[in-house]
């Protein structure tokens, strides 16, 4: 089964977060803030011309550009896988 | 002898850290910069109950990794400088990652005092978080506070000061507790420390030694048998657990919060009324179409409100110091001349070089204090990071340079909402390329004596070439130096709050103050400099001053630029004070000695009544100067004769004049923005750096215009 990354997934889709495939000092950056597997996230928004990205972890928003939210591998909520 | 309890204030950005301070403080505050990084340091000290209670505020941190500018900073100061207390801000409304740092602060074995702030908040969303519960758990009395309702200060103080007597019966240890084998690993690894290098246990505290050994982010010297026993460690872990280590103490420590939450986190309800309001306006600022559009209407307010906003007070002071002068003119008649002039334009002239500038920043900074406290700067760099990654900066760095435009001097002090310190330098380095109104005034001059076909077409070609010569330096600097283009881009965006006027103001205040007793006293002490290169030996030409002298030696320079004059050696001199001044020296150079006009008397009733009511008319002049377009840069301050614009016309051919546009254009724009550049980056290697790159661009690029201009006209 094909891996579903971050990035490809549209508005409004509400995901759990599977593993980040990262360099590891930005995957800990991620990890530390909150993004650890299991996490659920919402992607809320996407910039104008390949821009950043919009998500919601938990209580906050955080915005990401689409060169990281490619490395973010998540499944549906339920654990499913995508 | 009262007591001084140093207290460290640590916290995630977005927390509301400043505004508690502020809130605390009041205008005990001084802002700086911590040595040799340009990022922001905030002291403050207040005295309470006969303590002295002197609050530093570090940068906000997700976590104390060791990675970043500001978590180095952050560790460096809370092990080497031994804060007595550990003020630990959190957003209660965003409590799972705020946390993560408390457990990682924990560590460090500090005595912490934990400030619940935006309490205010959480009633609105229907949560309730049982502190009392919070603090036996976390080892940590915690305390609700909003510094917009002002709640919960003096309890903050209380429990400063009784955690501060009961420093040493305070238990760390039980607080933070990993499971069973992760805890028999860090046992491990002290067991085996304690038996080689029992010394280096007594250096750091304990707890946080073992954990960022262990983690790989610890920092200072180990003996190369800890390093691997450490590392044999980690590669057993990583056999059991299939993880590393540091992704499983992560993981450990978000279990511990969320153990935390459970237990004091009474109700959670489905729908979380202000993070609605969030986003639903994140859906009008960041929308895919009208974001950039909403964007750059606000761009412009900011512009226009800065510059228009302040004229009435620039020219009121202005105004103010020229009388001033005339009335200290008057009542030193009897001294001698060298005497009058040193004062009235050696010493008040430098004061104006320095006040003249405070509207403006007090302006912008209220402006930016908005911009900021509401969260809107953080949506403004998402919506231009695509733009700006181009040239390796992110979206922080767009309006700061475009400030430029009006004056540079504040978009230099504009750059301190960059949190990456390499942005910042490389954003402060970029700015004195945008051609500020000083510039124009000059520009305009010219090209209504050589250019007067194509006025706008010339005016426009030197901003471009200013944009193009920011551009080139930009991706240069960041090839071989800064190399940002690896950098990743990850920022929260707060939710939407209403900045109180109060933190405005008080900050805005703060950082006016600091700009003229820091910038100030060197661009006055410049300014008084200049004034005795000018003017000594007292009563000779201009050309036989020192710096006539000077210029005539160095024009030889100028001259593959197609401008080797001392007249224009010594502007150029000028200029590099203030571009204000460039046009009243051509007068003074190129016509010899103009005679001295203001004869006009002034009596000092007189004058303190005009300062009075000029101060009043400014407030009625702001009211109609809104809406007129760019009031600082379209005012003619130069009065100049006819008789310039002759002698101008026969010294210069339209290449030499284009290319000293160009000169003028490039090199360094104003004292005041070296200074500034000298303050906001805490550095005297950036500012000259930046000196250097100014005059070597504008070198070139004019060599390179005036030869080519030479061959085809």
């Amino acid at each position: 089964m094909m891996k579903r990354c971050l990035a490809d997934l549209g508005q409004g889709l509400k995901v759990k977060i599977k593993e980040i495939n990262l360099p590891k000092d930005l995957r800990d950056k991620l990890y530390e803030l909150g993004l650890i597997p299991g996490q659920e996230i919402e992607i809320l928004q996407d910039a104008p011309l390949g821009g950043p990205i919009k998500i919601r972890v938990g209580d906050y928003c955080l915005a990401l550009r689409r060169k990281e939210a490619k490395g973010i591998v998540v499944e549906e909520p339920d654990g499913k896988g995508y | 002898m009262e007591k001084v309890i140093k207290v460290a204030v640590v916290g995630n950005p977005n927390v509301g850290k400043s505004a508690l301070i502020n809130a605390i403080a009041g205008t005990n505050i001084k802002v700086g910069n911590w040595t040799g990084v340009t990022v922001e340091k905030i002291e403050a000290q207040i005295e309470y109950k006969g303590f002295k209670i002197h609050f530093i505020d570090l940068p906000g941190i997700y976590s104390i990794a060791n990675k970043t500018a500001e978590e180095k900073i952050t560790i460096d100061f809370l092990i080497n400088q031994k804060p007595d207390i550990i003020l630990n801000v959190i957003d209660s409304t965003n409590l799972k990652r705020n946390l993560y740092l408390t457990i990682q602060l924990l560590e460090l074995e500090i005595p912490m005092v934990i400030a619940l702030n935006m309490w205010d908040e959480l009633g609105k969303r229907g949560i309730k978080i049982d502190s009392e519960k919070f603090s036996k758990l976390l080892c940590a009395p915690a305390i609700p506070t909003s510094a917009l309702r002002n709640l919960g200060i003096n309890s903050i103080l209380d429990n400063i000061i009784k955690t501060y007597e009961n420093k040493d019966g305070f238990n760390f240890s039980k607080c933070e507790q990993f499971e069973t084998q992760i805890e028999d690993y860090l046992k491990r690894l002290k067991n085996f420390i304690e038996q080689t290098h029992p010394g280096i246990l007594e250096l750091y505290p304990q707890r946080y030694l073992l954990t960022s050994i262990l983690e790989g982010s610890f920092d200072g010297y180990l003996p190369s048998e800890i390093k691997e026993y450490a590392d044999r460690l980690k590669e057993e872990i990583e056999k059991v657990y299939h993880k590393d280590i540091r992704a499983l103490m992560i993981e450990e420590r978000y279990g511990l919060v969320l153990n935390i939450l459970k237990q004091t986190v009474k109700e959670k309800p489905l729908e979380e009324e202000s993070l609605n309001f969030s986003l639903a306006l994140d859906r009008i600022f960041l929308h895919r179409y009208l974001g950039l559009p909403i964007f750059f209407i606000l761009v412009w307010l900011t512009f226009e409100m800065t510059f228009t906003f302040s004229t009435p007070f620039v020219d009121w002071l202005d105004n103010t110091l020229s009388n001033l002068s005339l009335v200290v003119n008057n009542y030193l008649k009897n001294s001698p001349d060298w005497l009058r002039s040193f004062i009235t334009e050696g010493v008040l002239g430098g004061v104006g070089f320095v006040l003249v500038f405070t509207p403006v920043l007090f302006t912008l900074y209220i402006i930016l204090s908005f911009l900021e406290g509401s969260g809107y700067i953080a949506r403004a760099a998402f919506l231009m990071d695509r733009f700006m990654s181009i040239f390796g900066l992110s979206g922080k760095s767009f309006i700061p340079l475009l400030l430029g435009f009006g004056c540079n001097v504040p978009a230099v002090y504009a750059t301190r909402t960059i949190d990456s310190p390499k942005e910042k330098i490389l954003t402060a380095l970029m700015i004195p390329f945008m051609s500020c109104g000083a510039r124009l005034t000059v520009f305009a001059f010219f090209v209504s004596i050589f250019f007067t076909n194509h006025r706008g077409l010339v005016i426009f070609s030197l901003y471009i070439m200013g944009i193009f010569s920011a551009i080139v330096i930009a991706i240069l600097l960041n090839k071989f130096y800064f190399k940002l283009e690896h950098s990743y881009f990850i920022l929260e965006l707060p939710p939407y709050r209403m900045p109180t006027l109060r933190y405005m103001l008080l900050n805005s205040w703060i950082r006016v103050k600091s700009f003229i007793i820091e910038a100030g006293s060197f661009i006055f002490a410049t300014s008084v400099v200049i004034w005795f290169l000018t003017n000594i030996p007292f009563g000779v030409k201009k050309e036989d001053s020192i710096l006539g002298k000077v210029a005539k030696e160095i024009s030889v320079i100028f001259e593959p630029l197609g401008f080797g004059t001392w007249q224009a050696t010594t502007s150029l001199f000028a200029g590099f004070v203030a571009k204000e001044v460039v046009l009243s020296t051509m007068g003074n150079v190129y016509m010899q000695e103009v005679p001295q006009t203001q004869e006009d008397q002034i009596t000092v009733s007189q004058f303190a009544k005009d300062t009075v009511v000029g101060f009043f008319n400014a407030f009625i002049g702001l009211s109609e100067e809104v809406g007129q377009k760019f009031g600082l840069i379209e005012k003619e301050r130069e009065e100049v004769d006819t008789g310039l614009m002759e002698v101008i016309r026969d010294e210069f051919t339209p290449a030499s004049a284009y290319s000293f546009l160009v000169f003028l254009l490039l090199y360094t724009p104003c004292l005041a923005t070296v200074f500034a550049i000298r303050q906001e980056l805490g550095s005297n290697r950036w500012m000259i750096i930046s000196v250097l790159i100014n005059f070597t661009t504008a070198y070139i690029m004019s060599f390179i215009v005036y030869n080519f201009l030479k061959i085809y006209f």
